[in-house]
């Protein structure tokens, strides 16, 4: 299978859908020529160390298919098919376009109706440890159902789904040789959930295969630790890793302080944070983890759940012992800044638009929202210069990885002999409908 | 570095602007009342208020005249009401906590009689009453004394007492503060310090009631609360006073909801809409006023001095609700009830965040080093402070957290060479809980003083008990002392250079001196100080002198063998001027250092009670400034970035 | 891979240098740590498990244990009635998001299992040590930087 780089491939299928992409526009950065005179304290050549590619993603031991070929095939339908919704015209690719990153380009998520939360991209995702914004699942399977139920996003039912999945020859056939007979109409109760978590555990395994490759980042890690790891970072061939990404890099495991939360491979810590970033006019203030971690416990698709192939592996144990706490009322989990070029706009609600928009904020800390005036422990304000801020940015771009392999990224369906394309009957949000979901209707 | 710290944390923020849905429509100019801590609203035309400074107040619902106010019911006096309900026929039921009894009223102030409970309530607290067809007009009694609702019927049978497992949250039993009834008989109880609201079906007998929903816990965000000390219920709606959030929150009979009324006041004296400090809230749906009828909320606020009404809504949320929690200038002070100083160190606590703030007064400047705690359950965490003490060199500081029912002893770090803000200064030393100092049941310390010797002592209650505690918090002694037979709480306890102890009692004022015996404490005079409203601290001074805070009377005296010798303060926000003083300790020049709760600041005044200075967290003033002054405020304004929040109308698109 | 693994000890010794509070010396594996109380009442012996290996700090984001041993220096000795484990980011003003389950053990220790720190930065362990009649805490840094 090739791998193409991931940009070259959002370009291509942009100029061929006819939609802008979501990609940020590039811009050199001044100085950007020569040697950038980093030298790397002891604590960032750990830091540093830490951040290189994170090569396949860790086993799941809640999901039995979660590395099955025929259930991510399977998945790979699903996630495709818009019969899943309630119209016939939404899958989970309308949000998580492949031509985007498989994020939307949008502020805020747009299925049935405006959602409330900024759509994340299901590229890497697998790595992670809780999902959505605000961690209310806390395996990908157990995400991957939440839409299709959910009624601003495809508004079924378990039931209908179910029913989907038995409707469609492709789909069934492919379900019952991994999981057995599906449940008899209508499909509800204990049974339904089943079914409904196989259909999740299936995207799932599809998802799992959504990995990227290194990137320009990764590869100059990969030389640096070659040569020693040398506290001279210019004495590393940069290749196409500019001088002005070098000092981005020193920025950020350094003074920046981005290290703290964006550590480890994924440059993120998996965890929740509130950060005081002023919620969109028109949006409640969102509750975040705070309101979430209730809906984890009680959820049947929990990792401790009875539809968790190992409820009381290391995962299910964590859930059970969550506690809420009042302090994490609007926090929000640190995105993985792998390809964050390519997953504009930016926050949980795509308050901010650029990267630039996104540093600068960090570095200045304006507009930020007092979630508390009884605490006193805020962000640290950087005080960037225009300079530094356009280098830690040049240094996020760097982390866009390879492609992953081409024949998950396509629609399965055109590929089906003797189906009708589900996939077809999606329909994206046009300019029009983008500037109506900007505009908060 | 770390990523947070304690800074300030407004030269950070700014304010979102607010949305007319949480403000509220106010109904009529707030109305003086000097300590309303209950209200009920009588559908016929007429607010109802529970003063706790000895009152009875009515107000129209049309337009918050005072219609009548009584002080006695018949030939006895109002001491201390504590609740207000109104029964169907329109009779008025006044709990008073002090008088320990339930009065029944005619809707003119008249006195009907007294409600004679089946089964004593020994500290009646506030009272609801069932408006349901089928709930028989039955009444809910806090009792405080035991911590207990009470159910009985018009006629004082008793139909029980709710159960404490019903109030039980993860183990813990919540103390009842307050109660209400829905229009369909289900019973709202809230919990302040434990920030819980509960939802009871009655059933047939309080003893086979069930909880049909809970929520709450501790915070500032929607759905949490910071000591939610008062409920209401009207149409579907259960709407409660959470006091520390300074907000009055809707939400529906299982906890849903975000509305907030009335949030929030920042300065002291700030209304029109913004609440300060809410301790109760009385909710109708519809309520003559005048020639109309419409919904109608009344806020009581005691910190204020004032009840305040307003228009609630009663339909859903907002589509474009905002949420917002307001930006203010600079760390706030709020200043509660109590004070000490040992060495060069002075403590004080924030009630609402839970913190003790450290002040450093080497060279006479206070410089704030320092803070410790924080609001919660955990073992370094509080609850609600009563009283602190140090030791003589500022280096151990002990709370009595009513809250969670313990002492808490915390240790500081000598201090640098240079005077500056260390966040880390104090460590937990140890607890020691309220009911391991062996002194009967639902033990409360309510002051502390340092004995000779540099020891503890806590004065606890009931009793009351004086119990002596070595460095190490065990118990060297524990002894009752005999306080005069009277109305009167004991609120502060001093020691005096001769090793002799004075307890203060509050209403009427008094001090009490004992004296150390063989193996009692004898009981060596009192003096009565009924000039005083409501006597809340006592320090004592060099030379035997005492201090004592008049709360309700605004004014700090020092006081001699004689009598009072000297006394500072007068109602008011300018410099010099107090609002509601809660504590005062004397420094070993004889100057006093006030906490001028009201006005969420503290005043040094020197021995001769000349205005010295005006101090908080950050700011020291030492050019007395006049009420207007005072009341200016500086508010950031946003400036116009492209990090600045999205305004309407534009997006995160490309 | 244990990306945590190979900077651990030079990022903990470079920790205790820096930290603002005083902190317990860095453990060596096979050793144990020790604090006393900070009323002088106890002496708080740990380590950091995960399963049946001994770590020289927990990892990041990764459920562990402390194991605990527990003395009383005073005379008469007092009795450990019950012990609470907790930890907290002290500059960040947060705990841990779980709930550890302690286990007391015969002759004075305890287990507290199912920690999880899941942040790099200073944490303080907290054992509050329960003889009946206070509750005094013991308390040492950890840092994960």
């Amino acid at each position: 299978m090739r791998v193409a780089p991931l940009a070259f491939l959002v370009l291509l299928t942009c100029c061929k859908g006819g939609e802008r992409g979501a990609t940020e526009p590039t811009r050199p950065a001044p100085n950007d020529r020569g040697t950038s005179g980093v030298e790397l304290g002891a604590a960032q050549i750990d830091r540093v160390n830490e951040m290189g590619h994170p090569g396949p993603p860790p086993p799941d031991d809640t999901n039995l298919v979660a590395d099955d070929l025929r259930a991510a095939q399977l998945g790979h339908l699903l996630f495709f098919d818009a019969g899943l919704s309630v119209n016939g015209k939404i899958s989970c690719a309308t949000c998580h376009d492949p031509a985007r990153a498989f994020t939307d380009g949008l502020a805020l998520n747009q299925g049935l109706e405006r959602g409330r939360r900024n759509t994340l991209s299901v590229l890497d995702a697998a790595h992670m440890r809780w999902f959505n914004w605000d961690g209310r699942f806390d395996s990908l399977w157990g995400q991957s159902h939440g839409p299709i139920s959910h009624p601003r996003e495809m508004g079924s039912s378990f039931a209908q789904a179910v029913e989907h999945v038995r409707a469609t020859p492709a789909l069934r056939e492919r379900y019952e040789q991994i999981f057995g007979a599906l449940p008899a109409a209508p499909a509800d109760g204990l049974a339904g959930e089943t079914a409904i978590a196989n259909i999740g555990k299936s995207i799932a395994a599809y998802e799992r295969r959504l990995v990227t490759g290194p990137s320009t980042f990764d590869r100059w890690v990969t030389r640096w630790r070659e040569r020693g790891k040398p506290r001279d970072a210019d004495s590393v061939p940069p290749m196409d890793f500019s001088a002005s990404a070098l000092r981005g890099l020193d920025l950020f495991t350094s003074r920046g302080l981005c290290w703290q939360c964006h550590v480890g491979p994924l440059l993120s810590d998996g965890e929740f944070h509130a950060l005081g970033a002023a919620p969109r006019n028109d949006l409640i203030a969102d509750g975040g983890r705070f309101e979430a971690v209730p809906q984890l416990k009680a959820s049947p698709f929990r990792s401790s759940g009875v539809h968790s192939s190992n409820p009381e592996g290391e995962q299910g144990k964590l859930v059970e012992s969550l506690v809420p706490q009042p302090d994490q009322w609007g926090a929000f989990r640190t995105p993985n800044l792998r390809n964050v070029a390519l997953t504009a706009p930016y926050f949980h609600q795509g308050q901010f638009a650029t990267l630039e928009d996104v540093v600068t904020f960090y570095s200045t800390l304006e507009g930020a929202v007092t979630m508390d005036h009884h605490r006193e422990s805020v962000l640290r304000r950087r005080d960037l210069s225009a300079q530094e801020i356009s280098d830690i940015v040049s240094f996020l771009r760097s982390l866009t990885g390879e492609s992953p392999p081409s024949d998950w990224v396509r629609d399965p369906w055109r590929f089906v002999p003797g189906e009708s394309i589900p996939s077809a009957e999606v329909v994206r949000p046009d300019d029009a409908a983008r500037a109506k979901n900007a505009a908060g209707m | 570095m770390p990523i947070a710290l304690c800074i300030l944390a407004a030269s950070l923020a700014q304010t979102v602007p607010s949305s007319a849905a949480l403000a509220g429509t106010p109904a009529w100019e707030a109305v003086v009342v000097e300590s309303p801590v209950a209200c009920a609203i009588d559908p016929a035309g007429q607010v109802v208020v529970a003063d706790s400074s000895g009152e009875v107040v009515s107000l129209s619902a049309r337009d918050g005249s005072v219609r009548w106010r009584v002080a006695a019911v018949g030939d006895e006096a109002l001491i201390e009401p504590a609740g207000i309900a109104v029964e169907a026929g329109g009779t008025l039921l006044v709990s008073d906590a002090r008088a320990r009894r339930i009065f029944r009223l005619a809707k003119d102030g008249t006195r009907v009689g007294v409600l004679e409970v089946q089964s004593p309530i020994a500290i009646p607290g506030v009272v609801a009453v069932d408006p349901s067809p089928g709930g028989g007009g039955r009444i809910a009694i806090v009792d405080r004394a035991d911590g207990r609702v009470h159910i009985v019927l018009p006629n004082g049978q008793s139909f029980g007492r709710l159960p404490r497992e019903l109030l039980n949250v993860d183990g813990a039993v919540c103390v009842p503060t307050a109660v209400a009834f829905r229009p369909n008989g289900e019973l709202i109880v809230s919990a302040a310090e434990q920030d819980r609201v509960f939802v009871i079906d009655l059933g047939t007998g309080a003893d086979n009631a069930y909880r049909t929903a809970s929520w709450g816990g501790r915070g500032p965000f929607p759905g949490l609360f910071r000591g939610v000390s008062g409920v209401a219920a009207a149409g579907e709606w259960v709407f409660t006073a959470d006091t520390f959030n300074h907000r009055i929150c809707r939400q529906d009979a299982k906890g849903q909801g975000r509305l907030a009324y009335g949030q929030h006041a920042i300065r002291p004296r700030d209304g029109n809409g913004a609440v300060h400090y809410p301790r109760a809230v009385s909710v109708a749906e519809s309520v003559q006023r005048g020639d109309s009828t419409g919904p109608l909320a009344v806020v009581c606020e005691p910190f204020e001095r004032r009840v305040q009404a307003f228009v609630p809504g009663f339909g859903s949320e907002p589509a474009d609700m905002r949420l917002e929690l307001p930006n203010l200038d600079g760390v706030q002070s709020h200043f509660g009830g109590a004070a000490a100083l040992g060495g060069d160190r002075l403590a004080l606590h924030d009630p609402e965040s839970g913190t003790v703030v450290i002040f450093d007064m080497l060279g006479g400047t206070p410089r704030h080093v320092s803070n410790m705690s924080a609001s919660g359950a955990k073992p370094h965490e509080t609850g609600r402070i009563d009283a602190l003490w140090m030791d003589d060199r500022g280096r151990r500081v002990l709370l009595a957290d009513g809250g969670l029912r313990r002492l808490a002893l915390w240790e500081l770090t000598e201090r640098p060479k240079e005077i500056i803000f260390e966040p880390f200064m104090a460590k937990l030393v140890k607890t020691r809980p309220y009911d391991r100092l062996e002194t009967g049941p639902n033990c409360m310390v309510v002051a502390l003083a340092r004995g000779v010797g540099g020891e503890v002592l806590a004065l606890a209650q009931p009793g009351p008990h004086l119990v002596r505690l070595d460095p190490s918090l065990r118990t060297v002694e524990s002894l009752p002392i005999a306080l005069p037979d009277t109305t009167a709480q004991p609120t502060g306890l001093a020691v005096g250079s001769d090793g002799g102890v004075a307890v203060l009692l509050d209403r009427p004022a008094m001090l009490c001196f004992f004296e150390r015996t063989e193996k009692a404490w004898q009981p060596r005079g009192v003096l009565p100080l009924k000039e005083l409203r409501d006597a809340r601290s006592v320090a004592s001074l060099e030379g035997g002198e005492w201090l004592v805070t008049d709360s309700a009377g605004d004014q700090v005296v020092w006081i001699g063998s004689g009598g009072i010798i000297r006394r500072v303060g007068t109602r008011g926000v300018a410099d010099g001027q107090l609002w509601l003083p809660s504590a005062a300790v004397g420094d070993s020049q004889r100057r006093a250092i006030v906490v001028d709760s009201g006005n969420h600041r503290a005043q040094r005044f020197g021995a001769a009670g000349e205005w010295e200075m005006t101090f908080s967290l950050g700011r020291t003033y030492t050019r007395a400034r006049s009420a207007d002054e005072v009341l200016k405020v500086k508010r950031r304004t946003p400036s116009p970035t492209s990090a600045a929040p999205l305004p309407r109308g534009k997006g995160g698109e490309q | 891979m244990n990306w945590h693994a190979r900077w651990m000890l030079p990022t903990a010794v470079l920790a205790a240098a820096i930290m603002a509070a005083p902190s317990a010396p860095m453990q060596k594996a096979e050793e144990w740590g020790s604090v006393i109380s900070n009323d002088g009442s106890w002496r708080v012996q740990w380590r950091v498990m995960m399963g049946t290996k001994q770590l020289a700090m927990p990892e990041v984001r990764k459920r562990f244990t402390i194991e605990l041993r527990i003395e009383s220096l005073l005379e008469p000795k007092r009795p450990v009635r019950a012990v609470l484990v907790d930890a907290q980011m002290p500059d960040h003003v947060h705990g841990m998001n779980v709930a550890p389950t302690i286990l007391m053990l015969e002759g004075g220790g305890a287990t507290s299992e199912g920690m999880l720190f899941h942040m790099s930065g200073r944490w303080e362990v907290d054992v509050d040590i329960d003889d009946g009649e206070t509750i005094e805490r013991a308390q040492w840094d950890i840092g994960m930087y």
